[in-house]
């Protein structure tokens, strides 16, 4: 498919022809599915940010909000990442449960961190023997 | 190999407070199981994030024999398990594809450990992930995944097929199996525990500047 073809913007997304607000078709056009969704929208939330500026994030950074009153008007994915951040949780399982790429979820994060909506906890413990050993503990008992 | 039993968690709790990640990698070839593992032990379904492909696919000129599935992201799927109320350990499966390594170095970054597994009928799969982890200094174990109709070889045949040191710890195990999962994270939490204990500085996560 010719990229050009993957968005049209005057579908009149949510105006569905049955009412239902679930689009079947595009009249006339192809039903615009999941995949091709994703394509555009990452582009869209991140306003064209592959990187955020100032926070670099792993995968595996624990996320956690911090309690801070969220303002109104704030942009619908970064709200969903605030609500599932009511306790730790990794950029990873951020980006997996938001259904967004992993890359875009990390500057969203970055975005609420920013905003002190949001507290990342980056450092890896040291690898210590007694760690090591509470792990294996842990790993037994599963 | 007997360890004392560690009551005293002499680790610092993390600066803010709540709970740390600790990251293993899993690597092997495509479908030789990274997934089926990381779902017998984890205690959440396995989940897929997808790094887009967009910013790094330049060079690659020959998209024709992608698989249709990848050829605009790569997934990556992994597990947690909760160690206690101060570490995570996380467990992400590395994109199967040798095209796709590029990103491993985003994925290595803090990683303490990693799980190389592989299935005897392809070993040659899993040469590159034994070759990056060294040459990156990640301590890993590998694992002899046992599909029922491979033949079975011996340990000693796999590991000289793979020039495997014999510092490497080299299991056989079954990924669906969650008390063989349970092995061989406890086979690389012993290892690490050697390499941390006789080595003249504790080595930690992987750092990359």
């Amino acid at each position: 498919m010719d990229p050009d073809d993957r968005w049209e913007p005057d579908l009149g997304i949510g105006a569905s022809p049955d009412g239902s607000g679930a689009w079947s078709a595009a009249p006339g056009g192809v039903p615009a599915t999941e995949e091709e969704e994703t394509l555009v929208r990452p582009f869209v939330i991140t306003g064209g940010r592959t990187r955020h500026a100032t926070v670099h994030l792993r995968v595996e950074s624990l996320v956690v909000a911090t309690g801070a009153v969220v303002p109104a008007g704030l942009q619908f994915e970064h709200a969903r990442i605030v609500a599932l951040c009511d306790r730790p949780v990794s950029v990873a399982e951020i980006a997996a449960r938001v259904e967004l790429p992993l890359g875009v979820a990390q500057v969203l994060v970055g975005d609420l961190a920013d905003a002190d909506l949001v507290k990342v906890h980056e450092a890896t413990p040291d690898a210590t023997p007694a760690l090591l050993l509470r792990m294996i503990d842990a790993v037994r008992a599963l | 190999m007997q360890y004392e039993h560690s009551d005293a968690h002499d680790t610092p709790p993390s600066a803010g407070g709540g709970p740390q990640p600790v990251k293993f990698l899993v690597a092997g070839g495509f479908g030789v199981g990274k997934t089926t593992l990381v779902g017998s032990i984890s205690e959440i379904e396995p989940l897929t994030t997808e790094a887009t492909m967009t910013a790094y696919s330049e060079g690659h000129d020959d998209l024709s024999a992608v698989d249709r599935k990848t050829s605009t992201t790569v997934a990556m799927d992994f597990g947690r398990i909760t160690i206690d109320s101060e570490v995570i350990l996380y467990l992400f499966g590395t994109p199967g594809q040798e095209r796709f390594w590029f990103m491993w170095d985003d994925l290595v970054d803090g990683a303490i450990g990693a799980v190389v597994l592989l299935d005897t009928r392809r070993i040659e799969d899993c040469f590159a992930a034994v070759d990056y982890f060294e040459s990156r200094g990640v301590p890993f174990v590998a694992v002899v995944n046992q599909f029922p109709d491979a033949g079975s070889y011996s340990l000693e045949e796999v590991r000289e097929a793979l020039a495997l040191g014999d510092h490497v710890p080299l299991v056989r195990a079954d990924a669906r199996s969650r008390d063989s999962v349970k092995m061989v994270l406890i086979a690389l939490l012993e290892h690490l525990i050697q390499r941390v204990t006789s080595a003249p500085a504790a080595p930690t996560a992987v750092h990359h500047a």
